[in-house]
């Protein structure tokens, strides 16, 4: 009864198996593929037009490109990331096999983190077969490798946090259908609701609102990765506007790069979402005794909260500060 | 062996199973008997460490697993009364799924699926897709998962459910042959025919209470207070009337369509007594043993059945 070492999660070659065979898979890559190489193509055809006012019109190609090529891509995984997983366990449960699962010895989290990789995983395969698309970006410049992989890390992130929702869902509630309507509304309201509290916001207080509003949506996230620098007469300023820098992006009276981009608190939430989602899970898969957790069950998930929230205080809370002061008009940011 | 001591499972008020004591002998086939929702179900998920007990214990081989589910795993195949299958994995993956997930060696797990695939006779279906086989192939393919590891208990629930006469047939010899290897096999069943023909001892549950746990002739004995004998005899009928009537305990003969229907009241040595005893009176036997064909009308009598 000795555990093997280093043996392939169960689900995972289970869920390899079922999913890469026959032609769904391939034809969705297709379809994908097609669907971004088309899209660039317009891209570029479009920024043919555009009018450059002097500026080398290469580097700003170059940048489109990547906008579009990664903003489709989040687009994709927030679409197809929570359909894959927001199934994992309601369908195990539909299809009278989860009892089954359960009274094997395989472990809560090996059924969780099995079904989270081989949904991820489809993911991952579709983001890294459009790299050779991508790659087309540096031959054009204004795109950095680290750019490139900045917003690859940042799309790579949303796929396991929008993936943990759906899979939250699918292990609480157990029913497709309802699991699938829960994992969607919680996206739109991460995507759309921040936005419609960011515009509010602005409306009501008649100023600029604070960007960290918009930590929440993965869209902003990646925009912050783009605009990283004023954007005046660029078609990157939707950027500046989409990442929250509000004026700031266009008027030149502070450089962005001294402030902390909105990516940062994105990754450090979906991080800390992602773990306390995943902990919750493990409780509606485990058959018995769901909720009694041991003293040193306790304290390791009070312990790992507060280590979470001391160091994103720590890392966080002074810049927001700075970035507030500034903001007012108290002093100059980082002197 | 498998102990439950005051074994308790409540659902809010509802009270599912009301402290059940049972034992069930290593090797023996158990077979557990009561009308829907009667708690046979309940009981056996209980075992299979998917339901916690409210109250009670559980013991295998001396050893409590009520607060170590995790354990008793190891030791016990499981096979649901509604299960599902993947369809979209051949016959194969579908045990070497399971395989996997009791951490068996790549070699091992390519042994065990074939020994398998032929103990349930579905060696034939070895790459076919498991949405193409008939019920009673998806049924031995489902006892077949709770074989992966070898344990040596096995709870069966209904196993024989919805299958065909012959399906039923093939699942019965295939518990016999499961039984015989040294298995310890609980199943549960409403259909009391179906248990009574593989099964040397059984539990009738009913509305959570366990009326009776021992053997099949027992219970049929206590509830008669008389041995239940079919005999089946080349000689005419009035001569075996004669040589029955003339022996001491005989309480009723009656020729029918399968034979002979005896009653006999005494111990084992009377029962034995009478066979000698037909035979001395030249009776040309062709069959002689003790029924429970009537174990329906055992059942009805000691269940109230107003549980479904």
């Amino acid at each position: 009864m000795k555990r093997p070492q280093l043996a392939l999660n169960p689900i995972i070659v289970k869920e390899f198996r079922s999913r890469m065979r026959g032609w769904r898979a391939f034809a969705i890559l297709t379809v994908y593929l097609v669907f971004l190489a088309l899209f660039s193509y317009g891209i570029y055809r479009m920024m043919l037009l555009f009018p450059s006012y002097g500026t080398p019109l290469s580097p700003l190609i170059g940048q489109s490109l990547f906008a579009a090529i990664a903003n489709l891509s989040l687009v994709f995984v927030a679409l197809l990331m929570p359909a894959l997983t927001a199934t994992a366990i309601s369908s195990e449960n539909e299809k009278l096999t989860l009892e089954m699962l359960q009274a094997t010895p395989l472990s809560v989290h090996a059924i969780l983190f099995g079904k989270l990789i081989a949904s991820a995983g489809y993911i991952f395969l579709l983001i890294f077969a459009a790299i050779p698309l991508a790659s087309l970006i540096f031959t054009f410049g204004g795109v950095t490798p680290t750019d490139l992989l900045l917003g690859a890390l940042v799309i790579l992130t949303t796929a396991i946090t929008y993936g943990m929702i759906g899979l939250f869902f699918s292990a609480w509630r157990r029913r497709t259908i309802q699991a699938l309507v829960l994992t969607y509304l919680t996206i739109l309201l991460m995507i759309g609701g921040t936005y419609v509290v960011y515009i509010f916001w602005g409306v009501i207080a008649r100023d600029a609102p604070p960007r960290h509003i918009l930590l929440f949506n993965p869209f902003s996230a990646l925009a912050s990765v783009i605009a990283t620098q004023n954007l005046q007469n660029t078609p990157m300023g939707l950027f500046g506007l989409l990442a929250g820098w509000g004026p700031w992006a266009f008027d030149g009276s502070v450089t962005l790069t001294d402030f902390r981009p909105l990516w940062h608190y994105t990754l450090a939430f979906y991080l800390g979402l992602s773990l306390v989602l995943y902990l919750l899970s493990t409780r509606f898969v485990k058959p018995i005794r769901p909720w009694r957790i041991s003293w040193k069950g306790w304290g390791l998930a009070i312990g790992l909260v507060v280590l979470y929230l001391v160091i994103s205080a720590a890392m966080f809370y002074p810049d927001i500060k700075a970035e507030n002061m500034a903001r007012q008009g108290i002093m100059p940011p980082f002197e | 062996m498998i102990k439950t001591v005051q074994l308790t499972k409540k659902y809010g008020r509802l009270t599912a199973l009301d402290s059940l004591d049972l034992q069930v002998e290593k090797g023996s086939l158990f077979g557990f008997i009561g009308p829907n929702g009667a708690g046979k179900t309940t009981t056996l998920r209980l075992l299979a460490g998917l339901l916690e007990p409210s109250s009670g214990q559980i013991w295998f081989d001396g050893q409590e697993i009520s607060h170590d589910p995790d354990q008793a795993r190891w030791q016990i195949g499981y096979m649901p009364d509604f299960f599902g299958v993947y369809e979209d994995m051949k016959v194969w993956e579908y045990l070497d799924f399971f395989a996997r997930c009791y951490h068996l060696s790549p070699d091992r797990r390519r042994r065990v699926v074939d020994e398998l695939l032929e103990l349930v006779d579905l060696t034939h279906k070895r790459d076919a897709w498991v949405e193409s086989l008939s019920r009673g192939m998806r049924q031995r393919l489902c006892l077949a998962h709770a074989l992966v590891h070898d344990p040596h208990i096995l709870l069966l629930d209904e196993p024989a459910s919805g299958l065909d006469p012959r399906a039923r047939i093939e699942m019965r010899e295939l518990l016999k042959e499961l039984s015989s290897l040294g298995k310890t096999i609980i199943i549960s069943s409403h259909i009391l025919t179906e248990l009574a023909e593989m099964c040397d001892h059984i539990g009738v549950i009913e509305k959570g209470r366990l009326l009776y746990n021992g053997p099949v002739q027992r219970l049929n004995r206590q509830l008669h207070g008389q041995h239940q004998i079919r005999l089946r005899a080349l000689s005419p009928d009035d001569a075996i009337e004669t040589a029955l009537k003339s022996y001491p305990g005989i309480t009723d003969a009656l020729p029918g369509k399968n034979g002979w229907e005896i009653g006999l009241i005494g111990d084992d040595d009377s029962l034995a007594g009478l066979l000698t005893h037909l035979v001395n009176h030249a009776v040309r036997i062709t069959h002689f043993s003790e029924t429970t064909s009537n174990l329906e009308s055992v059942f009805m009598q000691i269940t109230t059945g107003d549980v479904e």
